[in-house]
């Protein structure tokens, strides 16, 4: 155990020695200082104590809405559970998200894209790198099996991740309170449950979308991990697993709209566990327990290529 | 009483496709002795080798190092074992010591200040905390070296680790070897296709063409004085009667004609008596020059005539 404890280790300084990483930890803070400047453009320059006003204005709007009786289903209940929080808001004081540092901070979830981007590309240089450097050569004589050091460069791959969402969280809370101010900081978080409004901890909500993109995370980096380590070229992983993601959902959706059936047995139709939180799955007949179970048939499936590629792979070039 | 070989090859055999590779090798190697593999580009080395260390696998036979077989505990086997295979590839992007500490980190009961010692003992010293990317080939060959030496190994593997340094570097290279056989007992099996450096740095050497060890032979033995036959060069004047007189009495032997004599292959015991003759005969005798077989004289004898290089 402590020897593999030390080979993480290893890779871990491997990963974070590189200029690259830093490059990359840059442009998360870059880009998380730009989306604050975007939106402080938004909502930055408006009236401060106006929002009380503003909200009853939008829960009249929202009541006219649900006159319409064509109005859909979940739609319904969504706006339904809005008006309640806000009324909820005017008779506790309680401001809106978006007019203090937390809207940001919820916002900026969506920079984790950038986190898949740059965690594909360190699993994917992680071994195929070492081919590609010729240091394998070095690596694999060593007392340590094949299975642990693929293992420590999962594992450290795996960190990386945890470490820059560790980095975006504290990148936005930041930005946040420079553009926003820190007022309104120790506010509830306010959610719909069995029609009643109730107040949860800011951070297990925040923690929890972050939770639900590194599914989307986990699976990604996982498929670049294995082609990476199967066609030992970093490029071809890196690119693969960036093409997929950008285009897997899209097609996915648009198969989904065509009602194809086997659709909801890939890995992108699956991905996105939101859509049961929101009531909404992709296609008629999935549940969230079916996207889990099909997430870890490609999970296990992913990470047996890799391991049985890996240790049986003849080291030559 | 017998050593205990350090590597004992049994039947090592690598099959690709049809063609046999390496073909059912066998050989031992014993502590404190410097085995030279040597062979053409092509012939194998580095295959049996990669095959040695694990890195790739075995179609047939058995590796053993100090009594373990390879197959069968590998982390335990290779625990003994340090090698450079082809080129020493490092982190160019880490220091030599960070790349030594990565290495490190992979050893087990070796205390870190074995990192100091084995630095010193190259001696990289002053440029250790500097980028590998900044390094001359002969700097990465020695922090090579200090990799595979960094837990004390009692089997020593280099594969061609003379490949691109200077002439100095390759001295250097030797000594070190040298030293390390003699003073830590430690077990050094290098490969080569360079025959001249082989004959200086190894104690015994193997001869492997087209996969196959056609033959194992000391270094003394290889290129030994102790030889029967012996190529001498005879510088005379007048050349052309001297010739002459050499093709009518002596042309039962290897005879050549050079511009300043000629040159025989003949028992050492004919030498004073071929000079007696021809000094009989009127024939100035200005040198007589033996030269001694070379190893790659005796290579060629054993592949048949095959070029090497
Ligand atoms: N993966 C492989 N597939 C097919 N042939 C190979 C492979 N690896 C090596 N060879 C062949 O095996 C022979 C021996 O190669 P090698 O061991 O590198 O020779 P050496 O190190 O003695 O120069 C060469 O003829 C080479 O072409
Ligand atoms: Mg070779």
């Amino acid at each position: 155990m402590f020897n593999f404890i030390r080979l993480v280790q290893n890779e871990n300084m491997k990963i974070f020695r590189r200029v690259g990483t830093w490059v990359m930890i840059g442009l998360l803070l870059l880009a998380t200082v730009v989306s604050g400047l975007v939106f402080n453009n938004i909502y930055g320059d408006q009236e401060k104590d106006q929002w009380k006003e503003d909200l009853q204005k939008q829960i009249q709007q929202d009541q006219k809405m649900l006159q319409n009786d064509a109005l859909a289903p979940n739609i319904r209940k969504q706006v339904e559970e809005e008006i309640k929080i806000k009324q909820y808001r005017i008779d506790h004081s309680i401001a809106p998200d978006k007019e203090t540092l937390w809207g940001f901070i919820y916002d900026s979830v969506y920079l984790s894209s950038l986190i898949i981007l740059f965690t594909i590309i360190v699993g994917g240089t992680s071994v195929a790198g070492e081919f590609s450097w010729g240091t394998i050569k070095l690596l694999l004589i060593r007392s340590a099996s094949r299975s642990k050091i693929l293992l420590s460069k999962y594992l450290s791959t795996l960190l990386f991740a945890l470490a820059m969402l560790g980095c975006l969280f504290l990148f936005s809370m930041l930005v946040g309170s420079v553009f926003f101010g820190v007022s309104g900081w120790d506010s509830p978080h306010l959610m719909v449950e069995d029609g009643n409004v109730i107040e949860k901890n800011r951070i297990l909500h925040i923690f929890g979308m972050y939770g639900l993109q590194s599914v989307d995370l986990l699976m990604m980096v996982t498929f670049a991990f294995m082609i990476s380590t199967v066609f030992r070229s970093s490029s071809l992983a890196i690119g693969l697993a960036i093409f997929l993601m950008f285009s897997g959902n899209t097609v996915v959706s648009f198969l989904a709209i065509q009602k194809v059936e086997w659709v909801k047995y890939t890995l992108f139709a699956n991905t996105n566990l939101s859509l049961y939180l929101e009531g909404a799955p992709l296609m008629e007949g999935m549940t969230l327990s079916f996207s889990i179970t099909v997430l870890a048939v490609y999970f296990v499936i992913f990470n047996i290529i890799s391991w049985i590629v890996f240790n049986k792979r003849d080291v030559a070039a | 009483m017998e050593k205990q070989p350090v590597l004992e090859i049994q039947g090592l055999t690598k099959t690709i496709g049809q063609k046999n590779i390496v073909d059912n090798l066998s050989l031992n190697i014993y502590p404190g002795e410097v085995f030279g593999f040597l062979g053409p580009n092509g012939a194998g080395k580095t295959t049996t080798i990669r095959m040695i260390v694990g890195l790739i696998s075995i179609s047939k036979g058995n590796v053993i190092i100090n009594g373990i077989n390879l197959k069968q505990n590998f982390e335990k086997a290779i625990s003994c074992v340090g090698g450079i295979v082809e080129n020493p590839e490092m982190y160019k992007f880490l220091t030599g010591y960070q790349n030594l500490l990565h290495y490190w980190r992979m050893t087990r009961g070796v205390s870190k200040r074995r990192i100091d010692e084995v630095v010193k003992l190259v001696g990289l010293k002053n440029r250790i905390h500097h980028k590998v990317k900044t390094y001359s080939l002969g700097m990465r060959q020695r922090l090579g070296l200090a990799q595979a030496l960094l837990h004390s190994p009692s089997l020593l593997i280099l594969d061609e680790p003379t490949n691109g340094l200077d002439p100095a570097g390759i001295r250097e290279f030797r000594d070190h070897l040298r030293t390390l056989s003699r003073e830590e007992n430690i077990a050094v099996l290098v490969s080569s296709h360079i025959l001249s450096e082989m004959e200086l740095m190894c104690d015994r050497i193997g001869v492997i063409q087209n996969g196959k060890l056609i033959d194992v032979k000391n270094v003394r033995e290889f290129v030994g004085g102790e030889q029967k036959q012996q190529t001498v060069t005879f510088a005379v004047e007048p050349v052309a009667e001297a010739q002459e007189y050499m093709q009518q009495h002596f042309s039962d032997h290897p005879l050549k004609m050079t511009s300043e004599g000629f040159q025989i292959t003949v028992a050492r015991e004919e030498i004073p008596h071929i000079n007696a003759r021809l000094v009989e005969t009127g024939i100035k005798v200005f040198s007589i020059q033996t030269a001694a077989r070379t190893l790659e004289d005796q290579f060629l004898e054993l592949t048949g005539g095959e070029q090497i290089v």
